[in-house]
Protein backbone atom coordinates (compact mmCIF):
# COMPACT_ATOMS: atom_id res chain seq x y z
CA UNK A 1 0.00 0.00 0.00
CA UNK A 2 2.72 2.57 1.18
CA UNK A 3 4.93 1.94 -1.92
CA UNK A 4 1.45 1.88 -4.20
CA UNK A 5 1.09 5.61 -2.79
CA UNK A 6 4.93 6.61 -3.47
CA UNK A 7 4.29 5.72 -6.92
CA UNK A 8 1.99 7.73 -7.66
CA UNK A 9 3.23 10.51 -6.34
CA UNK A 10 6.11 10.35 -8.22
CA UNK A 11 4.13 9.65 -11.58
CA UNK A 12 2.22 13.39 -10.64
CA UNK A 13 5.62 14.52 -9.83
CA UNK A 14 6.92 13.60 -13.30
CA UNK A 15 3.69 14.97 -15.00
CA UNK A 16 3.96 18.11 -13.42
CA UNK A 17 7.50 18.60 -14.57
CA UNK A 18 7.25 18.05 -17.68
CA UNK A 19 3.84 20.44 -17.70
CA UNK A 20 6.08 23.49 -16.62
CA UNK A 21 8.62 22.28 -19.19
CA UNK A 22 6.44 22.25 -21.99
CA UNK A 23 4.64 25.53 -20.64
CA UNK A 24 8.25 26.89 -20.84
CA UNK A 25 9.19 25.85 -23.65
CA UNK A 26 5.85 26.54 -25.92
CA UNK A 27 6.65 30.19 -26.64
CA UNK A 28 2.73 30.93 -27.51
CA UNK A 29 1.50 29.48 -24.07
CA UNK A 30 4.34 30.72 -22.76
CA UNK A 31 4.06 34.68 -23.70
CA UNK A 32 0.29 34.58 -23.58
CA UNK A 33 -0.29 32.27 -19.96
CA UNK A 34 0.81 34.68 -18.38
CA UNK A 35 -0.86 37.64 -19.49
CA UNK A 36 -4.20 35.30 -18.37
CA UNK A 37 -2.66 34.87 -14.81
CA UNK A 38 -1.74 39.04 -14.58
CA UNK A 39 -5.72 39.51 -15.33
CA UNK A 40 -6.31 37.09 -12.48
CA UNK A 41 -3.96 38.61 -10.36
CA UNK A 42 -5.29 42.28 -11.22
CA UNK A 43 -8.67 41.16 -9.35
CA UNK A 44 -7.14 39.16 -6.34
CA UNK A 45 -3.74 39.73 -5.23
CA UNK A 46 -2.83 43.17 -6.33
CA UNK A 47 -5.49 45.21 -4.45
CA UNK A 48 -4.09 43.69 -1.05
CA UNK A 49 -1.11 44.36 -2.16
CA UNK A 50 -1.61 47.82 -2.64
CA UNK A 51 -3.95 47.77 0.71
CA UNK A 52 -0.73 46.49 2.97
CA UNK A 53 2.01 48.50 1.49
CA UNK A 54 -0.21 51.84 1.87
CA UNK A 55 -0.59 50.68 5.26
CA UNK A 56 3.00 50.38 5.69
CA UNK A 57 3.50 53.71 4.06
CA UNK A 58 1.15 55.60 6.25
CA UNK A 59 2.67 53.68 10.20
CA UNK A 60 5.93 54.49 8.63
CA UNK A 61 5.51 57.88 8.03
CA UNK A 62 3.30 58.30 11.73
CA UNK A 63 6.55 57.12 13.45
CA UNK A 64 8.69 59.42 11.14
CA UNK A 65 6.97 62.48 12.80
CA UNK A 66 8.15 61.32 16.60
CA UNK A 67 11.66 60.89 16.13
CA UNK A 68 12.66 63.43 13.15
CA UNK A 69 11.70 66.69 15.31
CA UNK A 70 15.17 68.28 16.31
CA UNK A 71 16.48 66.53 13.04
CA UNK A 72 13.51 69.22 11.43
CA UNK A 73 14.61 72.12 12.90
CA UNK A 74 18.36 71.59 11.80
CA UNK A 75 17.24 70.78 8.31
CA UNK A 76 15.06 73.52 8.45
CA UNK A 77 18.59 76.15 9.11
CA UNK A 78 20.01 73.99 6.90
CA UNK A 79 17.17 74.50 3.69
CA UNK A 80 16.81 78.05 4.71
CA UNK A 81 20.37 78.43 3.73
CA UNK A 82 20.26 76.40 1.05
CA UNK A 83 16.59 78.41 -0.64
CA UNK A 84 19.13 81.96 -0.51
CA UNK A 85 22.37 79.99 -2.65
CA UNK A 86 19.28 78.66 -5.06
CA UNK A 87 17.69 81.41 -5.72
CA UNK A 88 20.55 82.68 -6.64
CA UNK A 89 21.86 80.00 -9.18
CA UNK A 90 17.90 79.78 -10.27
CA UNK A 91 18.44 83.84 -11.57
CA UNK A 92 21.38 82.78 -13.24
CA UNK A 93 20.02 79.61 -14.63
CA UNK A 94 16.46 80.92 -16.03
CA UNK A 95 18.63 83.83 -17.84
CA UNK A 96 20.74 80.97 -18.83
CA UNK A 97 17.08 78.84 -19.92
CA UNK A 98 16.03 82.09 -22.11
CA UNK A 99 19.17 82.37 -23.75
CA UNK A 100 18.85 78.70 -24.54
CA UNK A 101 15.28 78.54 -25.55
CA UNK A 102 16.19 81.23 -28.10
CA UNK A 103 19.09 78.70 -29.38
CA UNK A 104 16.99 76.12 -29.61
CA UNK A 105 14.21 77.60 -31.20
CA UNK A 106 16.96 78.32 -33.69
CA UNK A 107 18.10 75.19 -34.17
CA UNK A 108 14.57 73.72 -34.20
CA UNK A 109 15.90 71.23 -31.68
CA UNK A 110 13.62 71.51 -28.69
CA UNK A 111 11.76 68.35 -29.44
CA UNK A 112 14.17 66.67 -28.00
CA UNK A 113 14.60 68.66 -24.56
CA UNK A 114 10.91 69.47 -24.66
CA UNK A 115 9.01 68.31 -20.76
CA UNK A 116 8.06 64.92 -20.54
CA UNK A 117 4.81 64.60 -19.61
CA UNK A 118 4.58 61.78 -16.38
CA UNK A 119 2.23 59.57 -14.65
CA UNK A 120 2.95 59.47 -10.97
CA UNK A 121 2.62 55.60 -9.86
CA UNK A 122 3.56 54.20 -6.01
CA UNK A 123 5.61 51.03 -5.61
CA UNK A 124 3.41 48.60 -4.03
CA UNK A 125 5.87 44.89 -4.33
CA UNK A 126 9.13 43.64 -5.56
CA UNK A 127 10.82 40.79 -6.66
CA UNK A 128 12.32 38.65 -4.31
CA UNK A 129 15.72 39.92 -5.48
CA UNK A 130 17.34 41.80 -2.39
CA UNK A 131 17.34 45.46 -3.94
CA UNK A 132 15.18 47.22 -6.26
CA UNK A 133 16.28 45.27 -9.47
CA UNK A 134 12.74 44.84 -10.24
CA UNK A 135 9.64 46.00 -8.77
CA UNK A 136 5.65 46.80 -9.42
CA UNK A 137 3.90 49.64 -9.43
CA UNK A 138 0.32 50.10 -8.42
CA UNK A 139 -0.27 51.77 -11.93
CA UNK A 140 -1.25 49.65 -15.44
CA UNK A 141 -2.60 49.23 -18.80
CA UNK A 142 -6.15 51.20 -17.90
CA UNK A 143 -4.23 54.12 -16.36
CA UNK A 144 -2.44 54.77 -19.56
CA UNK A 145 1.35 52.55 -18.92
CA UNK A 146 2.62 51.02 -21.82
CA UNK A 147 5.27 48.12 -21.88
CA UNK A 148 8.78 50.18 -22.61
CA UNK A 149 7.91 53.37 -21.30
CA UNK A 150 10.38 54.91 -19.05
CA UNK A 151 10.38 55.32 -15.50
CA UNK A 152 11.76 57.92 -13.32
CA UNK A 153 11.69 59.07 -9.87
CA UNK A 154 12.80 62.75 -8.99
CA UNK A 155 16.81 62.01 -8.91
CA UNK A 156 16.34 60.92 -12.35
CA UNK A 157 16.10 57.03 -14.82
CA UNK A 158 14.90 54.59 -12.68
CA UNK A 159 14.01 52.00 -15.35
CA UNK A 160 11.55 50.94 -18.08
CA UNK A 161 8.23 49.14 -17.87
CA UNK A 162 8.58 45.59 -18.63
CA UNK A 163 4.87 43.99 -18.91
CA UNK A 164 1.52 45.58 -17.27
CA UNK A 165 -1.28 44.14 -15.91
CA UNK A 166 -4.67 46.48 -15.90
CA UNK A 167 -3.87 48.29 -12.71
CA UNK A 168 -0.07 47.25 -11.97
CA UNK A 169 2.98 47.12 -14.20
CA UNK A 170 6.08 45.77 -13.75
CA UNK A 171 9.37 47.68 -14.08
CA UNK A 172 13.11 46.59 -14.41
CA UNK A 173 15.48 49.22 -12.98
CA UNK A 174 19.26 50.24 -14.21
CA UNK A 175 20.99 48.46 -12.35
CA UNK A 176 19.36 45.30 -12.84
CA UNK A 177 21.80 42.44 -14.54
CA UNK A 178 19.64 42.39 -17.75
CA UNK A 179 19.63 46.20 -18.32
CA UNK A 180 21.60 48.13 -21.33
CA UNK A 181 20.62 51.34 -22.02
CA UNK A 182 22.66 53.60 -24.69
CA UNK A 183 23.91 57.03 -22.93
CA UNK A 184 25.97 59.70 -23.74
CA UNK A 185 27.91 61.75 -21.63
CA UNK A 186 26.28 65.28 -21.47
CA UNK A 187 30.04 67.12 -21.45
CA UNK A 188 31.53 65.76 -24.28
CA UNK A 189 29.08 63.63 -26.67
CA UNK A 190 30.91 60.63 -26.02
CA UNK A 191 28.58 57.32 -26.50
CA UNK A 192 28.55 54.55 -24.39
CA UNK A 193 26.41 51.78 -23.34
CA UNK A 194 25.58 51.50 -19.48
CA UNK A 195 25.23 48.08 -18.36
CA UNK A 196 23.51 47.17 -14.83
CA UNK A 197 26.06 43.98 -12.95
CA UNK A 198 25.07 42.14 -10.64
CA UNK A 199 28.95 42.58 -9.17
CA UNK A 200 28.29 46.07 -8.64
CA UNK A 201 25.03 46.46 -7.13
CA UNK A 202 26.10 46.04 -3.28
CA UNK A 203 28.80 48.80 -4.18
CA UNK A 204 25.74 50.92 -5.40
CA UNK A 205 27.24 51.32 -8.49
CA UNK A 206 26.37 50.37 -12.65
CA UNK A 207 29.07 50.07 -15.10
CA UNK A 208 29.79 51.31 -18.34
CA UNK A 209 31.54 50.58 -21.51
CA UNK A 210 32.13 50.65 -25.47
CA UNK A 211 32.89 54.06 -25.33
CA UNK A 212 35.41 55.47 -28.12
CA UNK A 213 38.70 55.96 -26.85
CA UNK A 214 39.61 59.30 -28.27
CA UNK A 215 40.80 62.99 -27.20
CA UNK A 216 37.82 63.96 -25.65
CA UNK A 217 38.92 64.49 -21.45
CA UNK A 218 36.29 62.94 -19.75
CA UNK A 219 36.14 63.52 -15.71
CA UNK A 220 34.92 62.47 -12.32
CA UNK A 221 31.65 63.60 -11.75
CA UNK A 222 30.66 64.24 -15.52
CA UNK A 223 26.74 63.68 -16.24
CA UNK A 224 25.72 60.47 -18.57
CA UNK A 225 22.19 60.82 -20.20
CA UNK A 226 20.39 58.45 -21.98
CA UNK A 227 21.19 59.50 -25.33
CA UNK A 228 18.91 60.19 -28.74
CA UNK A 229 19.90 56.78 -30.32
CA UNK A 230 18.46 54.65 -27.77
CA UNK A 231 15.60 52.74 -29.23
CA UNK A 232 13.62 52.19 -25.54
CA UNK A 233 14.61 55.71 -23.48
CA UNK A 234 13.91 59.46 -24.46
CA UNK A 235 16.70 61.22 -24.51
CA UNK A 236 18.15 63.44 -21.96
CA UNK A 237 17.39 61.46 -18.58
CA UNK A 238 20.24 61.64 -15.66
CA UNK A 239 21.29 58.20 -15.44
CA UNK A 240 24.26 59.01 -13.10
CA UNK A 241 27.91 60.74 -12.83
CA UNK A 242 31.05 58.69 -13.89
CA UNK A 243 33.03 57.79 -10.94
CA UNK A 244 35.31 56.05 -12.82
CA UNK A 245 37.00 55.87 -16.13
CA UNK A 246 39.91 53.62 -17.49
CA UNK A 247 41.12 52.72 -21.09
CA UNK A 248 40.10 49.33 -22.06
CA UNK A 249 42.42 46.58 -23.11
CA UNK A 250 42.06 46.75 -26.01
CA UNK A 251 43.28 50.17 -26.61
CA UNK A 252 40.40 51.25 -28.71
CA UNK A 253 37.15 51.97 -26.45
CA UNK A 254 36.88 52.97 -22.94
CA UNK A 255 34.33 51.76 -19.49
CA UNK A 256 34.35 52.17 -16.01
CA UNK A 257 31.62 53.01 -13.67
CA UNK A 258 29.10 55.46 -12.75
CA UNK A 259 27.62 55.86 -9.54
CA UNK A 260 23.63 56.22 -10.55
CA UNK A 261 21.39 59.20 -9.26
CA UNK A 262 18.70 57.24 -7.51
CA UNK A 263 19.02 55.91 -4.49
CA UNK A 264 18.05 52.43 -5.30
CA UNK A 265 17.63 51.21 -1.77
CA UNK A 266 14.71 53.45 -1.11
CA UNK A 267 12.18 53.94 -3.59
CA UNK A 268 8.33 54.98 -3.00
CA UNK A 269 7.02 57.02 -5.56
CA UNK A 270 7.99 56.86 -8.97
CA UNK A 271 7.06 58.99 -12.57
CA UNK A 272 6.34 57.03 -15.59
CA UNK A 273 6.96 58.97 -18.52
CA UNK A 274 4.26 58.52 -21.23
CA UNK A 275 6.07 59.58 -24.05
CA UNK A 276 7.66 56.36 -25.59
CA UNK A 277 10.71 56.36 -28.09
CA UNK A 278 9.77 54.63 -31.29
CA UNK A 279 12.08 53.62 -33.22
CA UNK A 280 14.09 50.64 -34.85
CA UNK A 281 16.58 48.81 -32.89
CA UNK A 282 19.81 50.57 -33.49
CA UNK A 283 21.63 50.60 -30.57
CA UNK A 284 21.17 47.85 -29.04
CA UNK A 285 20.06 48.50 -25.66
CA UNK A 286 16.99 46.60 -24.00
CA UNK B 1 -16.86 20.20 5.48
CA UNK B 2 -15.03 17.10 5.00
CA UNK B 3 -11.13 17.60 6.56
CA UNK B 4 -8.89 16.80 3.53
CA UNK B 5 -10.62 19.54 1.58
CA UNK B 6 -9.97 21.87 4.24
CA UNK B 7 -6.67 20.92 4.65
CA UNK B 8 -5.88 22.07 0.79
CA UNK B 9 -7.95 24.83 1.55
CA UNK B 10 -5.82 26.32 4.13
CA UNK B 11 -2.41 25.60 2.08
CA UNK B 12 -3.86 27.24 -0.25
CA UNK B 13 -5.01 30.46 2.20
CA UNK B 14 -1.22 29.84 3.66
CA UNK B 15 0.60 30.36 0.46
CA UNK B 16 -1.20 33.40 -0.93
CA UNK B 17 -1.02 35.41 2.62
CA UNK B 18 2.96 33.90 2.86
CA UNK B 19 3.19 35.42 -0.81
CA UNK B 20 1.69 39.19 0.17
CA UNK B 21 3.69 39.12 2.90
CA UNK B 22 6.91 38.45 1.01
CA UNK B 23 6.00 40.90 -1.20
CA UNK B 24 4.98 43.81 0.67
CA UNK B 25 6.02 43.48 4.55
CA UNK B 26 9.20 41.24 4.74
CA UNK B 27 11.08 44.36 2.95
CA UNK B 28 10.66 45.71 6.97
CA UNK B 29 13.50 42.96 8.26
CA UNK B 30 15.73 43.13 5.58
CA UNK B 31 19.54 42.80 7.29
CA UNK B 32 22.42 43.42 5.16
CA UNK B 33 20.32 43.22 1.59
CA UNK B 34 19.03 40.16 2.08
CA UNK B 35 15.23 39.14 2.89
CA UNK B 36 14.23 35.63 4.30
CA UNK B 37 12.13 33.43 1.74
CA UNK B 38 8.41 32.97 3.32
CA UNK B 39 7.04 30.68 0.35
CA UNK B 40 10.16 28.04 0.43
CA UNK B 41 9.38 27.98 4.12
CA UNK B 42 5.62 27.54 3.44
CA UNK B 43 6.00 24.70 0.69
CA UNK B 44 8.47 22.68 2.44
CA UNK B 45 7.03 22.98 5.41
CA UNK B 46 3.37 22.11 4.23
CA UNK B 47 5.26 19.18 2.14
CA UNK B 48 7.45 17.89 4.76
CA UNK B 49 4.37 17.57 7.84
CA UNK B 50 1.15 16.94 5.46
CA UNK B 51 2.58 15.18 3.03
CA UNK B 52 3.79 14.97 -0.51
CA UNK B 53 0.33 16.16 -2.24
CA UNK B 54 -0.18 19.33 0.09
CA UNK B 55 3.27 19.88 -1.34
CA UNK B 56 2.68 20.20 -4.81
CA UNK B 57 -0.61 22.07 -3.66
CA UNK B 58 1.50 24.93 -2.14
CA UNK B 59 4.05 24.25 -4.96
CA UNK B 60 1.59 25.14 -7.68
CA UNK B 61 0.23 27.78 -5.76
CA UNK B 62 3.55 30.03 -5.31
CA UNK B 63 4.69 28.89 -8.54
CA UNK B 64 1.76 30.25 -9.90
CA UNK B 65 1.99 33.10 -7.74
CA UNK B 66 5.39 34.15 -9.10
CA UNK B 67 4.76 33.38 -12.55
CA UNK B 68 2.12 35.29 -12.67
CA UNK B 69 3.37 38.94 -11.07
CA UNK B 70 7.25 37.81 -11.72
CA UNK B 71 8.13 36.11 -14.51
CA UNK B 72 8.01 36.58 -18.64
CA UNK B 73 7.63 32.95 -19.14
CA UNK B 74 4.74 30.85 -17.82
CA UNK B 75 6.18 27.97 -15.60
CA UNK B 76 9.86 28.73 -14.32
CA UNK B 77 8.56 29.58 -10.72
CA UNK B 78 6.39 26.53 -10.74
CA UNK B 79 9.08 24.51 -11.88
CA UNK B 80 11.13 24.84 -8.97
CA UNK B 81 8.10 25.27 -6.30
CA UNK B 82 6.96 21.92 -7.04
CA UNK B 83 10.30 20.17 -6.84
CA UNK B 84 10.62 21.56 -3.80
CA UNK B 85 7.50 20.42 -2.41
CA UNK B 86 7.91 16.76 -3.78
CA UNK B 87 11.10 16.57 -2.01
CA UNK B 88 9.83 18.16 0.59
CA UNK B 89 7.41 15.24 0.65
CA UNK B 90 9.62 12.41 -0.27
CA UNK B 91 11.67 13.00 2.89
CA UNK B 92 8.47 12.94 4.87
CA UNK B 93 8.23 9.34 4.10
CA UNK B 94 11.44 8.97 5.22
CA UNK B 95 11.72 10.91 8.59
CA UNK B 96 8.22 10.82 9.61
CA UNK B 97 6.59 14.57 10.23
CA UNK B 98 7.49 15.57 13.07
CA UNK B 99 11.16 15.53 13.42
CA UNK B 100 11.90 19.23 13.20
CA UNK B 101 15.65 19.48 12.57
CA UNK B 102 14.85 17.41 9.74
CA UNK B 103 12.59 19.56 8.24
CA UNK B 104 14.88 22.95 9.60
CA UNK B 105 18.20 21.56 7.27
CA UNK B 106 15.45 20.63 4.47
CA UNK B 107 14.96 24.32 4.34
CA UNK B 108 18.17 25.38 4.40
CA UNK B 109 19.08 23.47 1.80
CA UNK B 110 16.44 23.75 -0.55
CA UNK B 111 16.53 27.45 0.03
CA UNK B 112 20.06 27.02 -1.11
CA UNK B 113 19.10 24.88 -4.24
CA UNK B 114 15.78 27.40 -5.25
CA UNK B 115 18.77 30.00 -4.92
CA UNK B 116 21.12 27.88 -7.58
CA UNK B 117 18.37 27.47 -9.57
CA UNK B 118 17.52 30.99 -9.94
CA UNK B 119 21.24 31.44 -10.85
CA UNK B 120 20.71 29.31 -13.35
CA UNK B 121 17.84 30.40 -14.86
CA UNK B 122 18.04 34.41 -14.73
CA UNK B 123 21.92 35.20 -15.02
CA UNK B 124 23.80 31.70 -16.21
CA UNK B 125 21.28 31.35 -19.51
CA UNK B 126 22.37 34.44 -20.47
CA UNK B 127 25.82 33.75 -20.09
CA UNK B 128 26.51 35.56 -16.68
CA UNK B 129 29.37 33.12 -14.95
CA UNK B 130 30.30 34.88 -11.50
CA UNK B 131 28.21 31.81 -9.21
CA UNK B 132 30.63 32.44 -6.54
CA UNK B 133 30.18 36.07 -6.21
CA UNK B 134 26.33 35.39 -6.44
CA UNK B 135 26.74 32.60 -4.03
CA UNK B 136 28.07 34.56 -1.34
CA UNK B 137 26.42 37.45 -1.99
CA UNK B 138 22.78 36.09 -2.11
CA UNK B 139 22.28 32.51 -1.90
CA UNK B 140 24.06 32.04 1.26
CA UNK B 141 23.02 34.88 3.63
CA UNK B 142 19.11 34.67 2.47
CA UNK B 143 19.36 30.86 2.95
CA UNK B 144 20.75 31.22 6.95
CA UNK B 145 17.98 34.20 6.74
CA UNK B 146 14.91 31.75 6.13
CA UNK B 147 15.97 29.37 8.35
CA UNK B 148 16.64 31.65 11.55
CA UNK B 149 13.14 32.76 9.94
CA UNK B 150 11.83 28.98 9.88
CA UNK B 151 12.91 28.15 13.40
CA UNK B 152 9.90 30.89 14.15
CA UNK B 153 7.03 29.66 11.42
CA UNK B 154 8.02 26.36 11.37
CA UNK B 155 6.64 25.25 15.40
CA UNK B 156 3.48 27.25 14.26
CA UNK B 157 2.80 25.10 11.32
CA UNK B 158 3.71 21.95 13.13
CA UNK B 159 1.23 23.11 15.47
CA UNK B 160 -1.66 24.11 13.04
CA UNK B 161 -0.83 20.36 11.60
CA UNK B 162 -1.50 18.64 15.01
CA UNK B 163 -4.93 20.75 15.27
CA UNK B 164 -6.01 18.79 12.14
CA UNK B 165 -5.00 15.46 12.93
CA UNK B 166 -6.79 15.88 16.69
CA UNK B 167 -9.97 17.68 14.55
CA UNK B 168 -9.62 14.59 12.02
CA UNK B 169 -9.30 11.95 15.18
CA UNK B 170 -12.49 13.17 16.55
CA UNK B 171 -14.62 13.38 13.06
CA UNK B 172 -13.26 9.72 12.71
CA UNK B 173 -14.52 8.52 16.53
CA UNK B 174 -17.62 10.47 15.97
CA UNK B 175 -18.29 8.23 12.57
CA UNK B 176 -17.19 5.11 14.25
CA UNK B 177 -20.03 5.42 16.66
CA UNK B 178 -22.36 6.18 14.36
CA UNK B 179 -21.79 2.84 12.50
CA UNK B 180 -21.79 0.56 15.40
Amino acid sequence: MNSKIRINNKYKYIFLVIVCIILIGLPQVSDKGPKFLRVMANYTVVPIQKGLSGFSNYIGSQIGKFDTYKELQKENETLKKEVENLNYANQKLSQNAQELSRLKSLYQMSEYYSNYETIGANVIGKGDEDWFNSFVIDKGSDDGIKTDMNVITKGGLVGIVTNTGHHYANVRSVIDDDSNVSAVVSSTGDLCIVKGNINLVEEGRISFDEMDNNDNNIKIGDEVVTSQISSKFVPGLLIGHIAEIKVSSNNLTRNGFITPAVDFSDIHEVLVITKKKEIGDTSGDN
Amino acid sequence: MKVWIFRKLTVILFIIAAFLLQTTYLDCIRIAHTIPNLLVILVVAFGFIMGTSEGFIAGITAGILMDAMFSEKMGVYALIFITIGYIAGVFAKIYYGNAKLVMYALTFVLEIGYGLYMYVVFYLLRGRLYIFTYFIRNILPSAIYTLALCFLVGPILIALNNKFIQYKRRNDNYFAKLDS
